[in-house]
């Protein structure tokens, strides 16, 4: 699919993000906004070789959403994918409905999420499998820039670098805000490149929002020699004016108003 | 009674030979080594995977080995299969019900000299609250062998409780394979229900209560979690009174599964746990040494057995 057409389709999901936010009165907007392009990038042009006709192909892509409370731009994905049916995504946020974390018997996804600094130490299994039995898919992370203080993927950068997971790609959705507060250029994003090239790493560094360098950088990492680091910098809440980089809006619910506001921005019609 | 062996040799002498048969198998330790893995390692290098001293990757790698179709063994030592990495242990392998092999050597007070960082005289209690995990803690050698055999059969995950050194084969005096327990001595109105390193005193116990004229049973229970139906009804249900020898805190083990099915099921069984006391113990010595310290000699057994029953 080419660019053109995946901006459409992000500005539509944008959109039903935010209506299915109101609608359901539940939702976390800003992270989930600041990730969907990537999302889109990797499910459309499309970077993730699988289908939901052979949704539990061993040969197919793996793909872990670590920060699960974007799971409504996933569901929204895979529903027009044709994995889940419409009655299973307008169930979300009822009772016995779809929540606000991934489960894995929800076809299309392949981990659960709940809990930060987990994903990338699981691709890594599912990277060192396919080395084992010489298969030739590729395993994906995207992982929320706050969950990076983590030990858990300290230990796990560590250990992909050593083994030269090369079969692997972990994505960093950098847009700067956790739940509380600003994230500076501190820890690992204090030297990004040096300290990622020198566990054994690819860094890369994108807009996040730039369908041509996510493509790029993604298609790059499926060649690489070694395991690729994706620094994506992204806005929070990106695409709409009054929630980008607003902090208020990692749980903030939008207004009936807020919502028009959001569907001229997008250009969606009624 | 036969002839000791060491009983990590009597459970990874079997993991060994499922192994040859089965390329799938693969162990990962955080940098642990034994000898009887050595045969493993040799033979399987590419199979035996050391991630180093962290424990919350390795579970990780683990469950994503085991989403794969990977049959994973992780072994270490007990408490630090645990405590560090339970979130992984609950979220990634549980939760996700994947049959993943913890083998924790260590169990109780093996490490004696190490102090309360190498103690596994809680880890029950922590283990019990993960729904899809069984259990074990083997006695004998006999168990733990039986159990290598069939463990890569399992459907969810487990944790094997694997102490180290010489351990005998105990009799079985049914001869049946029951899973999860042995009946050594028929069961009586009064029963001895024993686990991991306190079952092979078993003998001495009944002989002591024979001599006196007092017939009790005994059990070896080396699957404590689930606590099987059999076990329920052919030995639990039946009794008059029941007593637990275990070297585990009397708050998390054998003894407290078994008072929480008795509450469930409304069942006044009078029960004795014969246990550790609930503290971490600072105290460094040898382990039989420390175990007579918690008044679990066997001179302390007999007569707290006696006040209990007579």
């Amino acid at each position: 699919m080419d660019i053109k057409n995946l901006k459409e389709i992000s500005n539509k999901l944008k959109f039903e993000i935010i209506k299915t936010a109101f609608d359901k009165q539940k939702g976390s907007l800003g992270g989930t906004l600041s990730c969907l392009d990537i999302l889109i990038a990797l499910y459309f042009k499309p970077i993730l070789n699988v289908s939901s006709d052979e949704a539990n192909d061993i040969n197919r892509d793996r793909f872990i959403l670590s920060k699960g409370h974007a799971c409504v731009a996933l569901y929204l994905i895979l529903k027009k994918l044709n994995y889940i049916d419409d009655e299973t995504l307008l169930s979300y946020g009822d009772n016995g409905g779809l929540g606000a974390q991934l489960d894995y018997y929800i076809p299309g996804v392949d981990w659960n999420t709940g809990s930060l600094g987990h994903a990338l130490g699981v691709i890594a299994g599912m990277a060192l499998s396919a080395r084992m039995n010489s298969q030739d898919y590729h395993s994906y992370t995207i992982l929320g820039d706050a969950e990076m203080s983590e030990g858990s993927i300290w230990e796990a950068l560590t250990f992909i670098g050593d083994n030269k997971l090369s079969n692997l790609t972990c994505i960093i959705d950098r847009n700067r805000l956790s739940v509380t507060e600003e994230l500076e250029d501190v820890g690992l994003f204090r030297d990004f490149n040096r300290i990622m090239s020198s566990l054994g790493w690819e860094p890369i560094e994108i807009d996040g929002h730039n369908y041509d360098e996510i493509i790029t950088s993604l298609q790059k990492s499926r060649i690489s020699k070694k395991p690729t680091i994706i620094l994506a910098n992204t806005i929070k809440g990106k695409g709409i004016s009054f929630m980008e980089n607003n902090i208020k809006w990692h749980g903030a619910i939008p207004s009936k108003e807020e919502v028009e506001i959001a569907r001229v921005e997008l250009n969606q019609g009624e | 009674m036969s002839n000791n062996i060491d009983i990590r040799d009597a459970f990874f002498d079997e993991i060994y030979e499922c192994a040859v048969n089965d390329k799938d198998i693969v162990i990962i330790t955080n940098d642990m080594d034994i000898f009887s893995l050595k045969k493993f390692k040799k033979n399987f290098p590419e199979r035996f995977i050391n991630v180093g001293v962290a424990e919350q990757n390795m579970v990780n790698l683990a469950a994503g080995l085991a989403s794969c179709g990977k049959k994973v063994l992780v072994y270490g030592i007990l408490p630090f299969l645990i405590y560090r990495c339970f979130e992984q242990l609950k979220f990634n392998i549980c939760s996700m019900n994947l049959p993943v092999i913890f083998v924790g050597v260590g169990t109780g007070l093996g490490f004696s000299f190490d102090g309360p960082t190498h103690h596994g005289i809680h880890d029950i209690g922590s283990l019990t609250t993960l729904p899809e995990l069984d259990i074990y803690n083997f006695g004998d050698v006999g168990s733990a062998a039986q159990i290598g055999k069939t463990i890569f059969d399992n459907k969810n995950p487990s944790f094997i409780r694997l102490d180290k050194g010489d351990f005998p084969a105990l009799d079985n005096f049914e001869n049946i394979n029951r899973g999860s327990f042995n009946i050594i001595k028929p069961i009586k109105e009064i029963n001895i229900l024993l686990t991991g390193y306190m079952t092979k005193q078993c003998y001495e116990i009944y002989n002591y209560f024979s001599n006196m004229g007092i017939e009790l049973g005994i059990v070896d229970v080396y699957g404590l979690k689930p606590i099987s139906e059999d076990l329920r009804k052919s030995v639990i249900y039946p009794s008059k009174k029941l007593i637990v020898i275990e070297e585990n805190s009397i708050t998390c083990g054998l003894g407290s599964i078994l008072s929480n099915i008795l509450a469930i099921k409304g069942l006044n069984i009078p029960l004795k746990i014969l246990g550790l006391s609930n503290k971490q113990i600072f105290d460094y010595g040898d382990r039989d040494w420390l175990i007579a310290k918690e008044k679990l000699a066997m001179s302390d057994i007999i007569e707290r057995i006696q006040e209990f029953i007579i």
